[in-house]
């Protein structure tokens, strides 16, 4: 039997099938379908990035971040988006699995050349998951590093000047949520799940440029340019309900390899009833750390002061309406400040290692 | 005597934490007695209250009418917002036209006719006068129609039902017209006359040949559309055209296609029957809920929110219901039980079943072949640990709204509900299939001919049901064959180019050429 050619352009031999339009490509084409995607994704309606914004990727040393870091180094060029790239870490004290893929990160950082911030739990709340967990158990565990990673995120940046984050949300990861929150009636966060960007007042730029990626060809991605990543789930079990979600996407998506990419369009599709948009709570800052909150105090604040009061999984239901005062001998988060109230020469001498200060990104 | 404790929310939070912590009260019920009469036997446990049997059936009427009456009752009867709570108490007024019912055998579309003849909802279409001094009750619709569409002719291993669910109609006696149709009716362009023929009408020579109607090339991703007249032989059915198009589809699209069908037949006979006002339909709480995540994963969200309201008003007047959509399957079970239905109801549609196997088959779950199979597991599965998953999605879904404006907006000829914008474009944008830099374009098979392509016209969900699931290079080189496609979409295409010449008129224009005995 004669191989079969590329469906695109017809004349090398087809290496793979795309798991998400079945047909069967070169190398070479699967890697410019892809990356053009990305692009289109990026510069669909007025386009996700400003000429001259400073980006920071969020970079976990998983698949979807090193992707994401690479085919943004490339686009960046390629398509002169004029940004300045930086990666950024979150390191949640996860022993056996944050502190390795952590190594996976340094690693890109060099082969990439783009400065990394590292920000941990500990420096930022004096907890690692570690000790959370041993606190409150495994289970949900998920919420505390879901909500301080949200945050350090936003810190992180806020430290290292930029005004814009990136992170590697494929289409898996975006239509499981619209099936979660569909599932679980959580209305306001299926309203904006889909969106590319998303941006309150005073909160950070976030961007998923994967977001039409499926997770299955950023794996065949990186597997044909050869990228290094660290791949193993959380040690910490992961969310229960996710889990259905996940499962049910993957049967879907075997039925219907489209499923993945149709959910996310009817997710956009969506919209909700004025009554229900008005009764979502208006955004204001936190009275104790100064981070965006919808109550007086943060979500992070709340599950921070809960911890230190020393209870388990009653540190869930640590009410948002405390006063601005912790209770005596309770750590609190540092004052929350953005990146426009900092100069950039401190930007450059405290957050970058210095062993990256000097590489040139162009 | 007091005990020293400080009522609740009324010392400070130090106070407070000091006292002993109440224990939350939990209300004791004894489950052996009905909780709503709290003096009958309990025989029914539904979402944790225990029933006998005459207070569950007085609660299911509660949930039924409550969805069935706000959109029966006129504007002064009241069903504005402030009179909405006590709206669907009243019984609505008589209404102008006449019923059209949905029954597919199911436990939802029984028990609601059940629930329609028990309480007279429904007249004999006889004119008869009701003496309200007797307790008799004036019909809310003076005539009712009972449809069934058959699906066995597709379905391997599936009953043919059709004269066994017109004799239980019959043996009801309530003065209802019976409709029985089958799927393949959709190839029939005799059906037209025939239900004019059930409701007493004359016969219309509008009866389109299947030989006149417009084919497919389902292996074309652009679905070219053919008008020239089909090859094949007098002797092939209606049966065997229908039988082609769902083996042409992939299984997971199949499904949806027995959906539009079912609908597209609803549709046509409320629009055929004379003075059908309303088409109602059993679809309980557990099928909405499927139909929402099913619809989500096909892409279907644009206008799903029309598909899932309880009432929606076409724009020829026809109001569609579906007043069991607060009951869950397993509450119409136990009222058809109750009644003593068991007998007469399936609750298993089994669409997976239609066509041929496919090769893909084996990598869905256990062997499921579509998303509203896999769903409808799902669904099962996860209510047995999360009890409000069924009203948990719906909740969700009614806080849905159509974005666009449904009566303005184009309809796509399959499903007939409006098409999202730039589908195609959409589609073609986050899913690239050809390289503008390398992709040499590959001649269609139909180029050339004049053909149209269906593809711009479709809803992303039809585009989605349509689109052979890969577009290789291969297959675009090869000639296919293509598949007739039911009338209603063919007439609905021709409408949308405007060119559409009814057959009355092209007869009106030769009259004088034919010859009464040809």
């Amino acid at each position: 039997m004669p191989p079969t050619p590329c469906s695109l352009c017809h004349t090398a031999r087809a290496l793979v099938k795309r798991p998400k339009t079945g047909q069967q490509v070169c190398k070479d084409c699967f890697f410019e379908v892809f990356e053009t995607e990305v692009h289109n994704t990026i510069v669909e309606g007025e386009g996700i990035f400003n000429r001259g914004e400073r980006v920071a990727i969020g970079a976990s040393g998983g698949k979807d971040s090193t992707v994401l870091a690479h085919v943004l180094s490339v686009l960046n060029k390629r398509y002169d988006y004029g940004l300045d790239l930086y990666l950024l870490s979150i390191d949640e004290g996860i022993t056996g699995y944050r502190d390795d893929s952590l190594e996976t990160v340094k690693q890109n950082q060099v082969e990439y050349g783009l400065p990394l911030k590292i920000l941990s739990y500990n420096e930022l709340y004096g907890w690692t998951m570690d000790k959370i967990v041993e606190q409150v158990g495994r289970r949900n565990n998920c919420t505390f590093c879901g909500v301080f990673r949200r945050q350090a995120l936003d810190r992180g940046a806020a430290q290292l000047g930029v005004d814009h984050i990136v992170t590697g949300h494929n289409a898996d990861d975006i239509a499981e949520t619209v099936l979660m929150n569909i599932m679980r009636g959580d209305i306001a966060r299926l309203g904006r799940c889909t969106a590319v960007t998303t941006q309150s007042e005073d909160t950070i730029k976030r961007s998923k440029p994967f977001k039409y990626a499926y997770e299955k060809e950023i794996v065949m991605y990186a597997y044909f340019k050869k990228l290094t990543y660290f791949s193993t789930e959380c040690i910490y079990s992961p969310d229960a309900y996710r889990g259905h979600a996940r499962v049910f996407l993957k049967d879907l998506e075997a039925v219907r390899p489209s499923a993945i990419i149709d959910i996310i369009h009817s997710g956009e599709s969506f919209v909700l009833e004025q009554s229900v948009q008005k009764g979502m709570k208006a955004m204001q800052t936190c009275l104790r750390c100064g981070y965006i909150s919808s109550n007086d105090l943060c979500k992070a604040c709340a599950l921070l002061e809960g911890l230190e009061a020393g209870l388990d999984r009653g540190a869930l239901r640590q009410t948002q309406d405390s006063g601005i005062a912790a209770p005596e001998g309770h750590r609190t988060i540092p004052k929350y400040e953005r990146y426009g109230a900092q100069t950039q020469t401190q930007v450059s001498s405290e957050g970058i290692e210095k062993a990256v200060q000097a590489i040139e990104i162009r | 005597m007091s005990c020293g404790n400080i009522p609740e929310g009324q010392g400070t939070a130090e106070e407070e934490q000091v006292a002993m912590p109440r224990r939350k009260q939990v209300r004791r019920v004894d489950k052996n007695t009905c909780q709503r009469c709290k003096i009958s036997k309990s025989m029914y446990i539904v979402r944790n209250v225990t029933f006998c049997k005459p207070c569950f059936e007085t609660a299911v009427f509660g949930r039924f009418v409550k969805l069935l009456h706000p959109p029966l009752q006129t504007p002064q009867s009241g069903s504005s917002s402030s009179r909405n709570a006590v709206s669907h108490a009243i019984r609505p007024p008589r209404q102008a036209g006449d019923v059209l019912i949905a029954l597919s055998s199911g436990a939802g579309s029984t028990a609601m006719l059940d629930l329609l003849l028990s309480r007279s909802y429904v007249g004999r279409g006889d004119g008869a006068v009701t003496d309200k001094t007797k307790g008799e009750k004036e019909p809310i619709w003076g005539k009712g129609w009972v449809v069934y569409v058959e699906f066995a002719g597709v379905l391997d291993g599936v009953e043919d039902r059709l004269e066994d669910v017109k004799g239980w109609v019959e043996r009801l006696d309530k003065g209802l017209g019976w409709i029985g149709v089958r799927a393949e009716d959709v190839f029939d362009g005799e059906l037209k006359n025939r239900l004019r023929d059930i409701a007493g009408l004359a016969s219309q020579d509008s009866g389109q040949e299947v030989e006149d109607t417009i084919a497919i090339d389902l292996k074309d991703a652009d679905l070219p559309l053919f008008s020239t007249p089909l090859s094949s032989a007098s002797s092939t059915t209606p049966l065997d055209h229908l039988r082609k198009l769902i083996a042409s589809l992939p299984p997971p699209s199949r499904p949806a296609l027995l959906s539009n069908i079912l609908s597209s037949l609803l549709t046509l006979i409320s629009q055929t029957i004379p003075n059908i006002s309303h088409l109602l339909r059993g679809e309980t709480s557990t099928r909405q809920a499927q139909r929402l995540i099913s619809g989500t994963a096909s892409g279907r969200g644009w206008s799903l929110p029309l598909e899932l309201s309880a009432a929606r008003k076409d724009d020829d007047g026809l109001v569609r219901l579906k007043p069991m959509k607060d009951l869950s399957v397993k509450e119409a079970a136990v009222y058809c039980n109750l009644k003593g239905f068991n007998g007469f109801t399936r609750n298993d549609r089994r669409w997976d079943a239609a066509g041929p196997a496919g090769k893909r088959d084996a990598r869905g779950k256990g062997g499921v072949t579509s998303l509203e199979m896999l769903t409808e597991q799902f669904i099962a599965g996860l209510s047995v640990t999360h009890p409000s998953t069924v009203s948990t999605i719906n909740r969700t879904g009614d806080k849905l709204v159509f974005p666009g404006e449904a009566s303005n907006s184009p309809t796509c000829p399959v499903c007939q509900l409006p098409v999202d914008p730039s589908a195609l474009e959409w589609k073609s944008r986050s899913a690239l299939t050809s390289l503008p830099t390398k992709t040499n374009p590959v001649a269609s098979p139909s180029a050339g001919e004049n053909t149209t392509p269906l593809a711009p016209l479709l809803c992303y969900a039809c585009l989605t049901t349509f689109t052979p699931p890969t577009v290789n290079a291969r297959t675009a080189s090869t000639q296919n064959e293509p598949v007739p496609l039911p009338l209603w979409i063919g007439e609905n295409v021709a409408r949308q180019q405007g060119n559409v010449v009814e057959r009355a008129t092209m007869k009106d224009q030769i009259k004088d050429f034919l010859i009464q005995d040809a």
